[in-house]
């Protein structure tokens, strides 16, 4: 996986439940796969089509996941990330993500992009 | 019942050594050049490099706590050249207490860890903890 996260939007289930941490215009939980495509998109507007993640590597067992990415964009103001970030997902009977819970390595620095 | 991958069951004798205290047990899970990464700007954060370094500093997390604090694996998982776990940390400091779940990415080389990054669910209650 290397790109825009709409490599993500394969893996989002019907029901699944997006929560991202912190005090960001972007930190909330998003519930189900709708709510959660059009964050992914607002991901894109608020970084004029910049924002990318790319995968250091990722882990599970058919119940449980673990996404480890590497992502980067720029805000139109100047404002750069380039920021460690993991997903701690469920998985569903698919293998679709049903919860997810987005962490940043440094929530500071998440926070600083997305406000 | 799938078996447990080698680098899981890593990660579960991690967290038994460190509940243990057993620093030479621990000593004996990290490569000599072992980089253990805390994200933010506490005093615990930045990046400890050699085994040695890591070593003190998880003691620091008991010597900063008056020994209380604990981490419990909650689940663990492996793959070939990595692990994860997520995990329990509680502890009492200053008055302030601790007990939010914590993520631990590794990157594992013939079964010993290379690096792992730290990082709370929770990072306001992670700070105010350590601050």
């Amino acid at each position: 996986m290397s790109g825009r996260p709409a490599d993500f939007i394969g893996r989002v289930g019907q029901h699944c439940v997006w929560t991202v941490a912190g005090e960001s215009g972007m930190a909330g939980t998003y519930a189900g796969r709708e709510a959660i495509l059009d964050f992914f998109r607002r991901t894109q507007e608020l970084t004029g089509g910049t924002y990318t993640v790319d995968l250091n590597w990722e882990l599970d067992d058919g119940d449980r996941q673990v996404t480890y990415y590497r992502a980067r964009g720029r805000r139109p103001d100047g404002r750069e990330l380039e920021l460690d970030q993991a997903l701690v997902c469920r998985l569903d009977a698919e293998g679709c993500w049903l919860e997810v819970r987005a962490l940043p390595y440094d929530q500071a620095v998440f926070d600083a992009f997305w406000s | 019942m799938t078996a447990e991958h080698p680098n899981a069951a890593l990660m579960r004798r991690l967290f038994d050594a460190f509940g243990r205290r057993d620093g030479a047990a621990l000593a004996g899970m990290f490569d000599h050049d072992v980089v253990w990464r805390v994200g933010g700007d506490t005093p615990m954060s930045g990046e400890y490099r050699g085994w040695r370094d890591v070593v003190l500093f998880l003691r620091g997390t008991t010597s900063e706590t008056d020994g209380t604090y604990r981490s419990s694996l909650v689940w663990a998982l492996g793959g070939d050249d990595h692990a994860a776990a997520v995990y329990r940390a509680r502890g009492a400091r200053r008055g302030r207490e601790l007990d939010i779940d914590q993520l631990l990415l590794c990157d594992v080389r013939d079964e010993r860890i290379v690096t792992a990054t730290a990082i709370p669910f929770e990072a306001d209650a992670f700070a105010r903890f350590w601050a």
